[in-house]
């Protein structure tokens, strides 16, 4: 899967990054099929990138 | 059977919906590749000011007076918003991995990326070519 994680051949590429990051949640699964949509794969991540103060309401999600 | 809702009508994701609520009051949120809007309007409708990206120029017109529209080839061209930060990059049924640093670059210190892309099974599955690409049918 890791589809999110960038192959090595892209790292580099583009401005430059700074800063820590932080997962909140990440998640892998399937959405049903709707409509003429068929059924999906996916995978979902929020992470916040350090430098100031966060939610306190965060809290790391379990998978699925 | 009911049939699905017009595409400029369809309701945000729920990983979106569920995680929004991170961002403070009138946060800047970046909708890339936004296709017909449903998460540039959800986002405007809580508030939030938003900017949509997407490189069909008839998907944004209807976003106007909702959003800061920004017409441009993400995959062809240049990063459009050099130097601009925003409170959360939303991104969703769209990958396109060299813009990766572009979209982290994007977020303000504190600000979130929030985002959901297909598998790479289902981009084997319809045929899509490369490492880097796996993008769905417009948000």
């Amino acid at each position: 899967m890791d589809v999110l994680r960038a192959p090595a051949d892209t790292v580099g590429q583009g401005p430059a990054t700074s800063g820590e990051w932080r997962v909140v949640a990440f998640e892998e699964g399937r959405l049903p099929a709707r409509g003429d949509s068929p059924e999906r794969e996916v995978q979902r991540i929020v992470a916040r990138r350090g430098g100031a103060a966060s939610s306190g309401a965060e809290l790391l999600a379990s998978p699925g | 059977m009911e049939s699905p809702p017009p595409p400029h009508a369809a309701p945000p994701s729920d990983w979106i919906v569920r995680w929004t609520p991170l961002l403070p009051p009138g946060a800047r949120v970046l909708d890339v590749a936004c296709g017909h809007g449903r998460h540039a309007r959800w986002l405007a409708a809580a508030g939030h000011r938003v900017t949509a990206i997407d490189r069909d120029a008839d998907l944004l017109a209807p976003l106007a007076g909702l959003a800061e529209t920004v017409q441009a080839d993400l995959e062809g061209g240049p990063w459009p918003l050099p130097g601009r930060r925003f409170d959360a990059v939303v991104v969703t049924n769209y990958l396109w991995r060299p813009l990766f640093p572009a979209l982290l670059d994007a977020v303000a210190p504190g600000g979130l990326l929030i985002y959901e892309t297909f598998a790479q099974a289902h981009a084997a599955s319809e045929g899509r070519a490369g490492p880097n690409s796996c993008s769905g049918r417009a948000s």
